[in-house]
């Protein structure tokens, strides 16, 4: 498996756009500066605390059906839309991002001022999208050169591939990748990690996540907010 | 409404915990809600009197401008922390009797989802609005929901999930605790859910945003 280990300014997450998911695109006046003070507070306790990390697999995509692909050995009964994004791959990349233990640390010695902790929740979750873009980036650095194409990365939990499936994509990886581990309802720990698949291959298609059934703003699946 | 309840009210619409917090900068150097309740009821206010007309009437006005989008999560969080400073004070009267809270309200993020954001939020509003709140936390398995309707035998039970793969397992959950419990109202809310599908599911109330929630719990 292929691991990095970045510092939490490496992923250069922007102070504006936490302030923007924050307030839902909406800017006020006070509230926005005292909100901005205590956004610096947690990218600072971050930047002394907190280890991402990233790692991924690359392996042979042995067969596609109609709602799931095999590789290794193993069958991802992933549904119709993730499928979609695998037909014509050769590949595809099983990959693990957590921001590491120390995002809970932070959190559980704050746990009594909700708004810090509602802050650090918000940079929290950009911390394993924006290691998902290196990913990425480290991908079409490898792959495109030969020609092919990669994938948008899909995840168990979301585009109805269920996260019972994680337990599928741990199987293939090394044991507790990026120190990640399922708990038995198929959830990482540490809560700010992700996993999923990029397919790669001559043919692959863009595929939309089509999430028209949620109407979340911010959520990284949302189309608006994708490349 | 007499001057110090309306103080603690704004102190609470605006999030104003304390006089050492510098937010908002208008207020800095003010009392926040910590210190006015205390004086209210060293001023012989009944606590009934300061958790009514001061502090449910306040979060009240926070629910409905977060409603109409016209507060934001971190504003509703500073509210909530105004709120518990507040009740820190009343904490003696709900021991002694004198303070009555609504109801119970138990609450929980469905097995396989671990997102609270819009959990929390809901939770915090409700206890603001008079209700004591049972927060089971997220990843809740079906057993644990059933578990603590059976030691809270009249309480409003609210689910929430995020992820559109977590609604089959909301469906599970309210499928057994109707089961379980008939006569027990369900209130779902999360991103992906729509009352269509909390009717389907036998929910008594989809919530689109938590003063919805609080609006419908307060009418039972």
């Amino acid at each position: 498996m292929i691991f990095r280990q970045v510092s939490f300014g490496d992923l250069k997450i922007q102070r504006s756009s936490i302030i923007r998911t924050l307030f839902e695109g909406e800017f006020y006046g006070g509230e926005v500066e005292y909100i901005a003070s205590l956004t610096d507070i947690v990218f600072s306790e971050f930047s002394a605390g907190i280890s991402p990390s990233y790692g991924y697999e690359i392996l042979d995509i042995q067969s596609i059906e109609d709602v799931s692909f095999k590789t290794e050995g193993v069958r991802f009964n992933c549904g119709k839309r993730v499928c979609n994004a695998v037909v014509g791959a050769e590949k595809v990349a099983l990959f693990v991002a957590t921001s590491g233990p120390g995002f809970e640390e932070i959190v559980r010695r704050r746990a009594d001022d909700i708004l810090f902790c509602y802050i650090a929740d918000c940079v929290g979750s950009e911390i394993p999208e924006m290691l998902n873009k290196m990913i990425e980036r480290e991908l079409l650095d490898t792959f495109e050169p030969q020609g092919n194409r990669v994938s948008k990365p899909y995840s168990p939990g979301y585009c109805g591939w269920s996260v019972k499936e994680q337990n599928k994509v741990f199987s293939l990886l090394p044991s507790n990748p990026c120190g990640v581990q399922l708990n038995s309802s198929a959830l990482m720990t540490p809560i700010k990690s992700i996993s999923g698949l990029y397919a790669i291959g001559r043919e692959v298609r863009e595929v939309d996540y089509g999430c028209s059934v949620c109407n979340m703003k911010n959520c990284i699946k949302n189309e608006h907010n994708y490349r | 409404m007499n001057q110090i309840l309306e103080q603690i009210s704004i102190c609470i619409q605006k999030g104003k915990v304390d006089s050492k917090m510098a937010y908002p900068p208008e207020m800095k150097g003010m009392p926040g809600a910590d210190e006015l309740t205390k004086a209210a009821l060293d001023e012989g206010f009944s606590a009934n009197d300061i958790l009514s007309g001061a502090l449910i009437h306040g979060m009240g006005i926070v629910g409905d401008l977060f409603r109409e989008k016209r507060l934001f999560v971190p504003q509703v969080l500073m509210s909530a922390m105004a709120m518990k400073a507040a009740m820190v004070h009343l904490k003696p009267f709900f021991s002694s009797g004198e303070l009555k809270q609504k109801g119970t309200f138990i609450i929980g993020t469905v097995a396989g989802d671990l997102h609270d954001i819009g959990k929390n939020l809901t939770a915090m509003m409700i206890e603001g609005a008079g209700w004591r709140v049972i927060d089971l936390g997220t990843d809740v398995k079906t057993e644990r929901f059933l578990e603590v309707l059976n030691e809270n035998g009249n309480a409003v039970v609210g689910l929430s999930a995020l992820l559109t793969t977590t609604m089959e397992q909301m469906e599970r959950s309210v499928k057994a605790i109707r089961e379980h419990f008939p006569e027990n109202r369900i209130v779902v809310g999360g991103a992906p859910v729509n009352s269509e599908f909390a009717k389907r599911i036998g929910a008594s109330l989809y919530a689109p945003n938590p003063q919805v929630a609080v609006e419908y719990i307060n009418s039972i």
